[in-house]
């Protein structure tokens, strides 16, 4: 305790933002006057246990039930991790910790999805197995406000950069228009001692990709959902909204490619072996094999919002068939196995709208399956895996079918826990029927200000 | 007769689909849609929502959107069934629309009876209570299922009970609008909503 004093002191911390997420990705927690903090330490503090249960607009789930709801509306706790205090570095007197959801015992709940990843990690450092990742973040930026942009129902959306008509990629005049908000951005970054790699134009008009160095990955997803609330206070203190909502209409939508790669604790990588065909080794065959053969069931966690899917289009850089290939990038997974350094895989299914902790988990999950079941490896999906005749490889394109298949995975009900699983396929079905039964036209081939409403400014 | 849906069918499509289900367990019900053969749809005066039902003597298969080959297309307010409809396509099909306007009169069920449907289909529904106390506070009928130590106690008029008990409606919506009352746990009013729900949509 001495020790987070004098850091406290040293770093002026008056206030601290507790930080966790619920099922929906949503940020939820306090800032706490920091005796009150300290006071609390270690169980955390109360909330009440609504926030682990509610949907993108603060609904309580009044039709899914989970054995860890309270059963007269009590409190859980958010018990911080103290690994994860840092300052602010914009407010000076603020300090950010994120936390695990807890019951009044202070054990895990199901519910909280930094508490499943660490679940699924935990099995993986049993088996021998630590990983590395990182992800690819993309978004929108305006130059209209939050204010604006809500005011206008989401009429009008002008890009921040929008110099090559159509989009362009990587596009310096764009990236030059993008600059100020990616100083700034960059600088918070920095300054909360997150490490970057570099950031470019993208291909849609006004989107940008946010590239991070790798990661263990309770500290990438962390990493995340703290990107995700900084982007949304550069935006509101710039003027400029921005979002990760996954589609926008335009011909690409906002995905967050996942890079993982596993190695012992001596750090030696696990992919790699040089002896076998593309110096893949027989882990890596099982690990893909089983995240393969449970991308169907995934896809739910991967793409959680109706407006997810909107997405799937073929040839527009989203994966739509079960399928892997080496360095193939209209596969689910590419495979990139060159050398111990870089052998790895990127999965580049997930919308950027996704939860990091559920999408590392289920990532995962289905490689565990894999090794633990001894899956064989799918034949390589060899050239273009878009514009392919229609067959059982095809991934469900709907939130309510992808829903079903999570439903009915047998091997993420065993690994994720099938209490979990239902609970978040009801939580999707309920996603599904608020869509059609609130006002938003099905029908259209572009976002509904349903979506908008619900997401722009959540995501 | 049976009720069919497409496949992948909207919610729509299925809470019209359980309406009919219910309704046709009536025999004056069943016998007026043997009589009525033909196509009609309903669209929305609201927003974009709108299902086509078409009756042939296999009975009504429901699907979303507007059928523009239906004989006629009935304007309405699904969320105010008190707002008058309009009607496309009723001189041509007069017979037809009278018969259409009575099949969408669903006739209330009986509570007691959809109760006990209730109780059977989904006794073993994980967290369900021991047993369900009904009371219809218009008719002073009280109805117990299961287990009576310690059950879930409902009360409203019989069409409100009715109305959620055959699928209408899901409870927790019915309570919020103060339509049912009653004494139960949290746990119990989460899962008997979860229930109502999932017979409204016909769950696959």
């Amino acid at each position: 305790m001495d020790d987070l004093n004098d850091w406290m002191d040293q770093h002026h911390v008056a206030v601290v933002r507790t930080h966790a997420t619920n099922l929906e990705g949503t940020g939820i927690g306090k800032h706490l006057k920091r005796d009150k903090f300290l006071s609390y330490l270690p169980k955390g503090h109360g909330m009440s246990d609504m926030v682990m249960t509610m949907d993108h607009t603060g609904a309580p789930h009044m039709t899914m039930w989970h054995h860890e709801r309270e059963a007269n509306l009590g409190d859980i706790y958010l018990r911080p991790d103290l690994d994860t205090l840092i300052y602010d570095g914009t407010d000076p007197d603020l300090g950010h910790c994120i936390g695990d959801l807890t019951n009044a015992a202070g054990q895990p709940l199901e519910l909280c999805p930094r508490s499943l990843l660490k679940k699924i990690t935990n099995q993986m450092s049993d088996a021998g197995y630590q990983a590395s990742c990182t992800f690819e973040l993309e978004f929108y930026i305006f130059q209209e406000s939050f204010n604006d942009l809500r005011a206008a129902k989401y009429r009008q959306l002008t890009p921040i950069s929008a110099v090559q008509q159509g989009g362009g990629i990587y596009n310096l005049r764009n990236a030059f228009q993008v600059k100020p908000f990616m100083k700034e951005l960059v600088k918070r970054m920095e300054w909360q001692g997150i490490g970057w790699e570099g950031w470019n134009d993208e291909a849609g008009a006004g989107q940008v990709e946010l590239n991070l160095c790798p990661l263990p990955p309770i500290q990438m997803a962390d990493t995340v959902v703290r990107i995700k609330q900084m982007v949304y206070e550069v935006g509101c203190d710039l003027g400029h909204a921005a979002t990760f909502m996954a589609n926008l209409g335009g011909s690409f939508g906002s995905g967050m490619h996942m890079h993982h790669s596993l190695h012992n604790e001596a750090g030696e990588s696990l992919f790699y072996d040089a002896s076998k065909e593309h110096s893949r080794s027989e882990l890596m065959h099982q690990w893909t094999a089983g995240i393969v053969d449970t991308l169907p069931g995934a896809v739910s966690f991967l793409c959680p919002t109706v407006n997810s899917y909107r997405r799937f289009k073929q040839f527009a850089a989203v994966p739509m068939i079960q399928s892997w290939g080496e360095d193939n990038k209209s596969t689910a997974l590419r495979l990139l196995s060159g050398s111990a350094k870089a052998s790895r895989i990127e999965h580049r299914l997930a919308a950027s709208d996704v939860n990091p902790y559920l999408a590392l988990a289920v990532t995962f999950a289905g490689g565990l399956a894999g090794v633990e079941e001894n899956l064989p490896l799918a034949p390589e999906h060899k050239g273009l895996a878009w514009g392919v005749p229609a067959s059982a490889k095809d991934l469900p394109i709907n939130i309510k079918a992808a829903a079903e298949r999570t439903k009915k995975d047998t091997l993420l009900n065993k690994m994720l826990g099938e209490s979990l699983v239902h609970y978040w396929a009801k939580t999707r079905q309920a996603e599904w029927l608020a869509f059609h039964t609130e006002g938003a036209d099905a029908t259209s081939p572009n976002p509904t200000l349903w979506e908008y409403q619900r997401y722009f400014e959540l995501v | 007769m049976e009720v069919t849906t497409e496949e992948h069918a909207t919610p729509l499509v299925r809470i019209f689909a359980t309406k009919f289900t219910t309704a046709l367990r009536q025999p004056g019900y069943a016998a007026l849609m043997t009589k009525s053969l033909g196509k009609f749809s309903l669209q929305s005066k609201t927003d974009p929502q709108a299902i086509t039902v078409a009756i042939s003597k296999a009975g009504p298969h429901l699907s979303s959107g507007v059928d523009q080959s239906s004989d006629i297309i009935i304007y309405l307010d699904f969320a105010n069934p008190n707002a008058s409809p309009k009607v496309k396509g009723l001189l041509r099909h007069p017979l037809f629309a009278n018969a259409v306007g009575k099949l969408l009169e669903f006739p209330e069920a009986n509570w007691a009876d959809a109760l006990k449907r209730l109780w059977d289909q989904y006794k073993d529904f994980p967290g369900m209570p021991d047993g369900i106390t009904a009371r219809s506070t218009d008719e002073g009928q009280q109805l117990s299922v299961g287990s009576s130590d310690e059950p879930a106690y409902l009360e409203g008029n019989a069409a409100n009970l009715a109305e959620v008990f055959s699928g209408g409606s899901p409870l927790v919506q019915l309570l919020f609008e103060g339509k049912i009352q009653g004494h139960y746990r949290f746990q119990h009013v989460v899962v008997l909503s979860d229930v109502t729900l999932q017979m409204m949509l016909r769950a696959d």
